[in-house]
């Protein structure tokens, strides 16, 4: 699909992935887990289109 | 790419099945930046999903916000016929697309030199803006006009990420964008990252 890209700002989708579980746990030492804004000016969008939330109920595979 | 209607009816059904909710949002606009760059607008991540995507946070909401970067507009006309290719419902500035919202907010704003981040999508490649830029913009939103404690933890955050070992974020740019007149946060900058590097040091 995509081949390895050299630049550090340039990342394929496995290098992407393979790197999520230790930046979630890096950022996790300085702050709660669910950092998401309990409110902002698309909330009525948001929460008519999610029945109730800021967001789609699709889980978090690795929370 | 090349995508075609099946193609991208293929991809739509990947992304609505896609339940980690980063995961199926980067996929969505790798494939609204293929469309809007063969259309001639190259098209940047910015916002939640950035944020969520520089610091795994569980920071983004539903939507998905994208600045054009070159100075022409994009034509409404243009834009609902390529957000029609996706059976998008909306517009002319926002869509709900697969279960998402795509918001086009306009002309990006960077006073960064750094190049944006590029994550190379199976629909796609996408740009997200620097991360010194949301780092920047993150810490004077936390301190001015006063203390906001949410985005003080998205700043924290940030710096996490910035510090991590694999991280590709350039400090002396990040002091550089925070000087500016436009931010003026240095000071508070540099004591936060203070206050960052001793909670990781603790934590280990």
């Amino acid at each position: 699909m995509n081949s390895k890209c050299q630049d550090d700002r340039r990342l394929t989708w496995e290098d992407w992935q393979s790197k999520r579980q230790a930046l979630r746990e890096q950022t996790r030492l300085v702050g709660p887990a669910v950092t998401r804004r309990k409110e902002s000016s698309s909330d009525p969008r948001l929460r008519a289109a999610f029945k109730g939330q800021r967001a789609p109920d699709v889980f978090r595979t690795k929370l | 790419m090349n995508l075609t209607t099946q193609n991208i009816k293929t991809a739509l059904m990947d992304i609505e099945e896609t339940s980690d909710l980063l995961e199926k949002a980067m996929k969505l606009a790798g494939l609204v930046t293929c469309l809007f760059r063969e259309a001639g607008w190259p098209l940047v991540v910015v916002g939640g999903s950035a944020v969520e995507f520089y610091t795994e946070g569980a920071y983004m909401s539903g939507d998905i916000d994208f600045c054009r970067q070159i100075l022409t507009p994009i034509p409404l006309r243009v834009s609902q016929e390529i957000m029609g290719k996706l059976e998008a419902a909306g517009g002319p500035r926002s869509w709900k697309v697969a279960g998402l919202f795509v918001d086009m907010l306009g002309l990006l704003e960077s006073e960064s030199i750094k190049r944006c981040t590029e994550l190379q999508t199976p629909y796609g490649p996408v740009s997200l803006i620097p991360p010194e830029m949301i780092l920047v913009e993150r810490v004077l939103a936390a301190v001015y006009p006063s203390r906001d404690q949410e985005q003080y933890d998205i700043a924290k955050k940030m710096m996490a990420s910035g510090l991590s070992k694999d991280a590709a974020f350039d400090w002396s740019e990040a002091e550089r964008l925070a000087a500016l007149p436009a931010f003026n946060v240095l000071c508070e900058m540099q004591n936060m990252k203070k206050d960052v590097q001793n909670e990781l040091k603790m934590s280990r």
